[in-house]
């Protein structure tokens, strides 16, 4: 995993390995010997769905920008920076066709501390929500439906 | 006559059959906005989704204010409220 000045962003079809995303923010920071803490956090494909009449998803289908996507969330990591001192921070975000149970996004931030670290992890999802150039489609065997904006995450994005 | 690339992302792909991959107008008014206007009257339902608070347009592969000029060959990109994470 490349890191560029201490970002390490992807968008990818591939599925994604969290102990490998842990363990390159961990050796990023190594060298340096002032890393006391790594947050690391999964978002996963559940199968239960409201929105589709029998509340189950078979796919769920993430569309995006490839021009814009990286860009805007090199944007937030930079905004994380600028608030908070980190060390290594990783954020992958799949794309494509994803099952139950598959890991959509891994956020791994290191700090010196245990503050930090999960405000930062927080912050980094919070803003990923509703900034970041990636739509949701829930598909099974009988409809798709788009996934629909929440308020609730433009208040946890606005709260910051 | 303005035209250009349409790009439609999300919900907005439920508009293709109606709005097409291409824009156009004849003018005088070239801003964002009345690009939008104009989609709007093609698409029935469009108006739902570009008046939502989180809706942007991306010009050439850049976010850009609804009062941006348009010129003859931008990729215009209508981005829905986004749904990632």
């Amino acid at each position: 995993m490349v890191f560029e000045q201490g970002n390490c962003v992807a968008v990818t079809q591939q599925m994604l390995d969290v102990a490998a995303a842990y363990t390159s923010v961990r050796d990023y920071e190594c060298d340096r010997g002032d890393l006391g803490a790594v947050v690391v956090f999964v978002g996963l494909v559940r199968e239960f769905d409201n929105s589709l009449a029998d509340g189950r998803l078979q796919i769920l289908r993430l569309q995006h920008y490839p021009e814009l996507t990286e860009a805007s969330i090199h944007a937030i990591v930079e905004q994380a920076r600028s608030r908070w001192q980190l060390g290594g921070v990783l954020v992958q975000h799949r794309v494509g066709d994803l099952v139950p149970t598959d890991e959509i996004v891994v956020v791994v931030v290191g700090a010196r501390h245990r503050a930090e670290a999960f405000d930062a992890a927080r912050f980094l999802m919070d803003q990923l929500k509703t900034r970041v150039m990636l739509w949701k489609q829930v598909l099974n065997a009988d409809e798709s439906k788009w996934v629909a904006f929440k308020q609730s995450d433009a208040d946890a994005a606005g709260a910051w | 006559m303005l035209e250009g690339d349409l790009l439609l992302f999300g919900c907005l792909n439920d508009f293709e059959s109606k709005l097409g991959s291409r824009w156009s107008l004849a003018g005088p008014e070239t801003r964002v906005s009345a690009l939008l206007e104009e989609l709007s009257e093609r698409a029935p339902g469009l108006d739902s989704v570009i008046n939502t608070p989180f809706f942007k347009v991306a010009v050439n592969n850049k976010v850009e204010p609804l009062d941006w000029v348009l010129s003859d060959g931008d990729t215009v990109a209508l981005l829905p409220p986004v749904t990632g994470g």
